[in-house]
């Protein structure tokens, strides 16, 4: 009797056995499946993450691609009669100077040219109150060798007074930075597009080695004052201290600061 | 209980990812006006434009993952379990491509997002282990 009994609950015990490992085979398909799932949302979401990362930089186009320059009349209505001279925009008797040290392929200059200085042309700096300094530092763009060469365009376009002229043209048709979208051909097409620029002597110009020199001062001055980012201002004036501002200031920060040192700034705009 | 332990070490985990991501979000609108920096990867790479994702820093997106996997800790049961390894699954792969970013598109690497790329590929491991994970009790009814 005991026996039966023993065998019996044996078999319970095997069966229970038998029927816990099915439960927990399913129990583990079922999860892997889960996990399976969870990989498929997962890849699914991170593909439509990056799709919208590299779209949102795409939309970019670098402007060399094509071949065509933009803008040129809307900078040719933007600065005439606004004298130059090198690096300078504005009259050289306006009592506050604003100096820019920026790198022509980074975004956030061209926001800050796009926002704010198109806001102070056509304003303080065609009214006298202030000029303008355009001066270089390497951020944005990696390649030394790049940037030296768009900052020499820039500045050989400046020994016929017209440097402002290419560093408008050069942020409306600036592309996606690093992107090799500053080549030979799109720093010239660039110099092609200003009225009046001679281009003999621009190409001349563009390999001079002031220019190297210039850029190389440009460098050290930026570290002097402490600048390491762009664009990086310096506001100074009649009144002592000087303003600096790093980063994309707005046109009420940059009249805030013109008014601190001592400058008048056009009313109400 | 081994899930137990895995829920301890995924909390411990989120939370140390919680607060690097917060620390890049703190650093990233601390910084005021937007600059192209001229040396640091950290600035380099938080001042690309990848840094953002439809306009809201990628940082936050992290802050909003860590954060989500920690609330998953506390659902029951599998919905839980599931639930943080899909997120954390979607932030190793993010991770992934950001950190392929910052080495052949940046050219820079930010330490701070290596050690959340770090953490969350941690995580993702740790997650999925939990889903797999038998409950002991299901199985051990005799």
């Amino acid at each position: 009797m005991a026996g039966k009994a023993e065998r019996r609950a044996a078999a319970r015990a095997d069966r229970e056995a038998r029927e816990a490992q099915a439960a927990q085979a399913a129990g583990r398909r079922r999860r892997l499946y889960m996990l399976g799932g969870a990989v498929v949302v997962a890849a699914a979401v991170v593909g439509i993450a990056i799709a919208l990362s590299s779209g949102g930089g795409g939309s970019k186009s670098g402007g060399g691609s094509g071949g065509t320059i933009t803008g040129a009349a809307e900078v040719e209505a933007e600065l005439a009669g606004i004298p130059q001279s090198g690096n300078t925009l504005g009259q050289a008797s306006a009592p506050v100077t604003i100096t820019e040290f920026a790198d022509l392929q980074c975004p956030v200059c061209q926001e800050f040219n796009q926002d704010t200085l198109s806001k102070l042309i056509p304003n303080e700096v065609k009214a006298g109150k202030v000029k303008l300094i355009f001066r270089n530092l390497q951020t944005a763009t990696h390649d030394e060798a790049t940037f030296r060469a768009q900052s020499s365009a820039a500045l050989a376009a400046g020994r016929q007074n017209r440097q402002w002229h290419y560093i408008e043209l050069f942020y409306r048709n600036q592309g996606e930075e690093n992107s090799g979208y500053v080549t030979g051909t799109f720093l010239t097409n660039i110099a092609k597009a200003i009225p009046g620029l001679d281009l003999t002597q621009w190409t001349q110009d563009r390999t001079a080695p002031s220019n190297s020199a210039t850029i190389t001062a440009d460098a050290a001055a930026a570290q002097t004052l402490g600048f390491n980012a762009t664009p990086s201002i310096l506001i100074k004036g009649p009144k002592f201290p000087s303003q600096a501002i790093s980063g994309a200031a707005s046109y009420g920060d940059l009249q805030k600061a013109i008014k601190a040192v001592g400058g008048t700034t056009a009313g109400g705009t | 209980m081994r899930d137990r332990r895995l829920a301890y070490a995924i909390g411990i985990v989120a939370l140390i990812g919680l607060g690097v991501a917060g620390y890049i979000t703190y650093e990233h609108y601390s910084g005021g006006s937007p600059v192209c920096l001229a040396s640091g990867g950290c600035e380099k790479v938080q001042s690309s434009h990848y840094s953002k994702l439809a306009g809201i820093p990628v940082s936050v997106l992290g802050l909003v993952g860590y954060f989500a996997i920690i609330v998953s800790l506390f659902i029951p049961g599998e919905t839980g379990r599931f639930a943080g390894a899909l997120i954390a699954l979607i932030g190793f792969g993010f991770s992934a491509y950001l950190t392929y970013l910052e080495l052949f598109n940046i050219h820079a690497i930010c330490q701070w997002c290596v050690a959340s790329a770090v953490l969350m590929t941690a995580l993702a491991v740790l997650t999925v282990l939990r889903l797999l994970e038998a409950e002991s009790r299901v199985s051990t009814i005799a």
